[in-house]
């Protein structure tokens, strides 16, 4: 016998299941929007947040400063770098891990700018829940900013042998994740290996000798130089940068370091010219502006040492004024 | 019937979120609006300590008043451009109180005898923050630096 009671494939039913449909894909697609939007609040909080601990962590007194940034999941913070303006540009960005969906977002959240800081670290930071940040003046011969140097929680450095004023200097910082050793050999395996003094053994990753740091990348060899600042109680804060960066960002935030040098000779300038009636009589502002057009033409680190002589003129020039420049 | 019944009660539901959704999220993000705003300001708060400690502001000529900030050094900035991008700011005054000579905006020919430097003014509806700051100069009628109570007031760029 043939079932004449057949299941009837209605219009009814095309409808209900039509509009299932897109019930659930709004859920589907809400949900989705809905973390999307979370996890970009959540980066731009957190970019932001890094952003302005910067501020405070600046020195106003003149003194070196370490500081623990602790994150609540695994963060990944990009640091941007931008040379062509005046002042230039220092752009943050963050990216967090999530458990739910892709655990890395396809894009870090927005960039923060800012042109008054100088983040001194690797173009991408990993950390799982530090970051460290040590803050130093930088004065050369007049101070010019604070340099700000980061590094994370997943990466440990090995100093070997580095030079006796250096070395009291990390002692008295108490840098995490850094430790000091007389041989590369007793270095951990996984840290970073930055060697003191000429004749580096083959597997270092960053030698220091005269004034330069040395790079082994896997494209080469790559080196940048550094100075010392004219504060005696600090007078690592480039060597510091050199290390816990990476070649292109260094150079980029030394250029943008010079920068603001040559606004701030400038300045100074000015106020040499409104001094010199009332208390600089006879005095001329020679050595401001040979360190002007020094600031001027710099490049590249090649330069800094160059500078470096212009700005031992200013500061012999200036430390027996009455009225002092700076 | 009864199929098509569920049908059209879904819809409703459907709609009924979508509206929830729709306030949630307005909520949110005037929430938002606010703290970037409140973040903003207290950003502005330290920015006005930190601006006087910065090497434009900073009085270094002398070592006896590390917290100063150096008259003779802003009052060139002011005729000086790119300085409002470099902090951010949309408005920085910085003024002498006490004591006064001329409520007048200074310049570098008026200067020192005006009370009032203006860094950056780029808009007048803004919630200002203001900090009192010792402001120094080098006087050349008593040969020395004279030391006065001034104030220094900022607020950030609007969001």
């Amino acid at each position: 016998m043939k079932n004449k009671r057949g299941f009837e494939f209605g219009f009814a039913w095309i409808f209900a299941i039509f509009i299932g449909a897109i019930v659930i894909f709004l859920a589907v697609y809400a949900s989705t929007s809905i973390i999307g939007i979370k996890r970009y609040e959540e980066e731009a909080a957190t970019g932001a947040k890094i952003g302005s601990l910067l501020n405070p962590i600046s020195t106003n007194l003149e003194q070196a400063k370490l500081t623990t940034i602790y994150v609540q999941d695994e963060t990944i913070i990009f640091n941007e770098c931008e040379s062509d303006s005046m002042f230039g540009e220092q752009l943050l960005s963050t990216s967090v891990r999530t458990s739910i969906g892709q655990p890395w977002s396809k894009y870090p959240g927005p960039k923060s700018t800012f042109r008054d800081r100088y983040l001194f670290s690797n173009k991408t930071i990993h950390g799982k829940k530090e970051f460290y940040i040590l803050s130093l003046p930088f004065e050369f011969p007049f101070k010019i900013s604070d340099v700000v140097i980061m590094w994370s929680d997943t990466v440990k450095y090995c100093f070997i042998n580095p030079t006796s004023d250096f070395k009291r200097e990390i002692e008295r910082l108490k840098l995490t994740n850094v430790e000091i050793k007389g041989n590369i050999n007793d270095c951990s395996l996984e840290s970073k290996k930055v060697y003191f003094g000429g004749h580096a053994p083959s597997n270092y990753d960053i030698a220091i000798n005269n004034e330069e740091v040395i790079y082994k990348l896997d494209s080469g060899d790559i080196s940048v130089k550094y100075v010392h600042s004219s504060d005696n109680n600090n007078k690592f804060p480039l060597l510091y940068a050199a290390i816990f960066s990476d070649p292109e960002t260094y150079e980029c935030q030394v250029k943008r370091l010079m920068g603001r040098a040559k606004a701030l000779v400038t300045l100074y300038e000015e106020k040499f010219d409104y001094l010199k009636g009332s208390c600089l009589p006879g005095a001329t502002s020679l050595a401001l502006e040979n360190y002007k057009i020094g600031a001027s033409n710099y490049d590249d680190s090649n330069y800094l040492l160059n500078i470096a002589t212009l700005a031992q003129e200013i500061e012999d020039y200036n430390d027996p004024l009455k009225c002092r420049l700076f | 019937m009864k199929i098509q019944q569920m049908a059209f009660l879904l819809v409703g539901i459907t709609i009924f979120f979508a509206l929830v959704g729709v306030i949630y999220f307005s909520i949110t993000i005037s929430h938002a609006r606010t703290s970037a705003q409140s973040a903003q300001n207290e950003e502005a708060i330290l920015l006005a300590r930190k601006l006087a400690g910065s090497p434009e502001f900073a009085f270094t000529s002398s070592s006896d008043c590390a917290t100063c900030i150096d008259m003779d050094k802003i009052i060139q900035i002011s005729d000086l451009s790119g300085y409002e991008e470099l902090w951010n700011m949309d408005h920085v005054f910085v003024t002498r109180i006490s004591p006064q000579y001329s409520n007048e905006k200074c310049t570098r020919a008026n200067y020192p005898n005006c009370d009032k430097i203006i860094l950056a003014n780029r808009s007048t509806n803004l919630a200002t923050k203001t900090a009192f700051v010792t402001l120094a100069g080098w006087d050349g009628i008593i040969n020395s630096y004279r030391y006065e109570l001034g104030r220094i007031e900022v607020s950030s760029k609007q969001i």
